[in-house]
């Protein structure tokens, strides 16, 4: 019984020195593979300790967050952007972060465009950890054999298809391999229209019956029709086998449409940057339209009721900072969320420059900008699209019949 | 009295275990299938509004019908083959080798399983580089992505699992048999399928009955195989309940609502078992 109790002593005075040497700021994020980098540039704050932990799960991720943030959170947490944040928002689970952006936007380090992707009632709610556009990635390679000019109008775009195709390739890769894909044709085929039709469709203004969902329900029809687009059906971003990103470093598949995120894995495919592979932004079907790209930010947040709030803001500053910002986009090649940091290099840092200079219309991406309760059950409706191209009508009422169960309610 | 205190004291981490991971949840989920719970918000009460929504959504229409296509394919298969190899490899020199062979992949995980069929039943797979090869090319397919070849594919896929372990619960029973009765038989003329069926598997019914059993509870909720080959998709084609309950829970936090899918779920299962044993143990007791 003595060893017993003595065993018992023994755990408990673990279980507490444990808890006493516990870092200040706890960070959990599903970023697996950004591990080092977190911990390479948190390293660079000399007021804060942390403790880092990467989930390799989203779906585990997204549980664990949301499960803590009543009782014991993290101090910090990555999360998605828009209405993929607005629940905790509503339930006053997270930090308002003005303050400290307006530290920023004051000093004239941030852009204040750049908080309108966490905010909700003038409110701002997060920090970027990822900025990223999703442009259409080509193969140089392909391009140079088939003496194609990178398109820039509707007209070229469709007319280095025909000839794609011509030469046995498959003009553009699409995948619907682990559900949400489903989306990035779906909301690029809207904008190339009518942006303006797109973001009143992701509020509820507009309708998925509409003449403009037809449309571009057509478009992409006769894209797969006419064999400009595979089936969907290869994995995403395996380096190997029959992926779109390996068909792509191949040159069997000779366009992607992905976040700018997507750039090492598709070096990784062992297809050169700068050299083998380019970006280009899709032109619009009206070339009088003011050019429009769709825009992803990741955010960061604070848990409302974390323990060490205040080392969580602190933080939050450093991350805000010239330093931490121009070491980030080292390391990532994300364009800095700080403005005095400079822009990336490569691939990156040209199509930045060109949003830039050439004053693209930014649109956010349709999984954060229309509620996740719609965006969920459409991705699997417009898969459904994906699979029998011909069903599109059914899709469309599907879909409608989806957003007005969700709007209905509020 | 001091023994029976000890025997209490010995068992009580187990009791623990068992109400902490088992009855706690049990009763906790039961109560959350009455709640609006989204994990964020303290949850409010809706009666049955969960139960009526599952029952009333035409959109479970398609979980239901695979979930039954799965609890009748993955039940019969991995059991009948299970004990046709049982039977078979009675006969067979270096039996042992056999049944190592055959129980292997029951000790693979069910999630590294589903990668290894993703890879097999890939477009560029080994499935179809065999069929090529064999002269079949145009039966090629992405196998988990058109349908409904996916679920007939992730079935085929978990039997592959699930055989192993059937066939061992047969070799047990086999094993066991008198030799009397069969070499009766054998000496009245029975042999080959007659013998099978009228002799051997009466005797090794108890038998048929755990592993049959075992099989319909295992497929009814079979959750990670699918999730990590198809994860239901596309377009939900594959969707099975336990899917359901996954998505609803965890992808759209509707945790009130995945509760209510998992209480109907075990319902079912402990209802279908019930009439199953009761049906089958009374068949014995009249047989007997």
């Amino acid at each position: 019984m003595k060893k017993i109790t003595s065993l018992f002593v023994g755990f408990l005075f673990l279980f507490f020195t444990n808890i006493s040497i516990a870092a200040e700021v706890q960070f959990y994020h599903d970023k697996a593979g950004w591990q080092d980098w977190w911990v390479e540039i948190f390293e660079m704050d000399s007021n804060n300790s942390y403790e880092i932990t990467p989930f390799a799960d989203t779906t585990t991720f997204q549980a664990t967050v949301r499960q803590s943030l009543r009782a014991d959170p993290p101090e910090l947490f990555t999360w998605w952007a828009g209405y993929r944040m607005k629940d905790m928002v509503d339930s006053g689970l997270v930090e308002d972060l003005s303050p400290l952006w307006k530290k920023y936007i004051d000093a004239g380090e941030v852009s204040p465009d750049l908080a309108k992707a966490f905010q909700f009632d003038g409110k701002t709610y997060a920090v970027p950890n990822l900025i990223a556009f999703w442009p259409m990635y080509y193969n140089k390679k392909i391009y140079a054999e088939l003496g194609l000019e990178v398109p820039t109008t509707w007209e070229q775009l469709e007319s280095n298809f025909t000839k794609i195709k011509a030469s046995g390739r498959t003009p553009v890769g699409q995948t619907i391999e682990g559900r949400w894909p489903a989306f990035i044709w779906f909301e690029e085929f809207l904008i190339r229209s009518n942006p303006d039709f797109y973001e009143d469709l992701v509020e509820g203004r507009a309708k998925y019956t509409d003449p403009e969902v037809e449309e571009a329900f057509l478009t992409w029809k006769s894209w797969m029709d006419k064999g400009w687009m595979d089936d969907g059906s290869a994995s995403f971003g395996f380096t190997t086998g029959d992926s779109m990103n390996n068909s792509f470093s191949k040159g069997d598949v000779v366009h992607m449409l992905v976040g700018t995120w997507f750039a090492s894995t598709v070096t990784g495919a062992g297809i050169a940057e700068g050299e083998e592979w380019g970006y280009f932004i899709m032109p619009n079907k009206d070339a009088s339209m003011q050019p429009a790209v769709i825009f992803e930010a990741g955010p960061i947040m604070v848990a409302a009721n974390a323990k060490n709030k205040d080392a969580a803001l602190d933080a939050l500053d450093f991350w805000m900072s010239e330093q931490a910002s121009a070491k980030w986009t080292e390391l990532m090649f994300f364009p800095p969320h700080n403005l005095k940091a400079d822009l990336p290099g490569g691939e990156v840092g040209k199509l930045v420059k060109q949003i830039n200079d050439e004053n693209y219309r930014q649109i956010n991406r349709y999984w954060e900008a229309t509620p996740t309760v719609i965006c969920e059950a459409a991705v699997d409706e417009i898969a459904k699209f994906v699979v029998d191209p011909t069903s599109y009508k059914d899709v469309m009422v599907g879909l409608q019949a989806i957003a007005d169960s969700y709007w209905s309610k509020q | 009295m001091k023994d029976k205190q000890q025997a209490y004291f010995y068992i009580a981490p187990a009791v623990i275990l068992v109400c902490l991971i088992l009855i706690y949840p049990i009763i906790r989920t039961f109560y959350m299938s009455f709640t609006d719970n989204d994990g964020l918000n303290p949850p409010n009460i809706i009666g049955l509004a969960n139960y009526s929504r599952l029952f009333f959504d035409t959109q479970y229409i398609l979980p239901i019908k695979n979930t039954i296509i799965w609890t009748i394919f993955a039940s019969f298969f991995p059991v009948t083959i299970g004990f046709l190899f049982a039977y078979s490899i009675q006969f067979l020199p270096r039996s042992n080798f056999f049944q190592i062979l055959i129980y292997i992949p029951a000790t693979v995980s069910a999630a590294a399983a589903g990668v290894l069929f993703g890879f097999i039943l890939d477009t560029s797979g080994l499935f179809n580089a065999i069929l090529t090869i064999l002269g079949f090319e145009e039966l090629t397919r992405d196998w988990l992505f058109q349908i409904p070849e996916n679920t007939y594919s992730m079935i085929t896929a978990y039997t592959w699992q699930a055989t192993g372990i059937n066939m061992m619960i047969f070799l047990v029973g086999l094993q066991g048999l008198p030799k009397e009765p069969m070499e009766a038989a054998k000496i009245d003329g029975a042999s080959g399928f007659t013998l099978i069926f009228k002799i051997i598997i009466p005797m090794i019914m108890p038998y048929f009955v755990i592993a049959s059993l075992l099989a319909l509870i295992n497929s009814f909720r079979v959750f990670d195989s699918i999730w990590v080959m198809t994860m239901g998709g596309p377009a939900r084609s594959s969707e099975t309940l336990a899917v359901t309950m996954y998505r609803e829970g965890f992808i759209l936090f509707d945790l009130g609502y995945a509760s209510a899918v998992a209480v109907m779920l075990s319902l079912v299962g402990i209802i279908f078992s019930y009439f199953y044993l009761k049906l089958v143990l009374t068949k014995e007791d009249v047989g007997n």
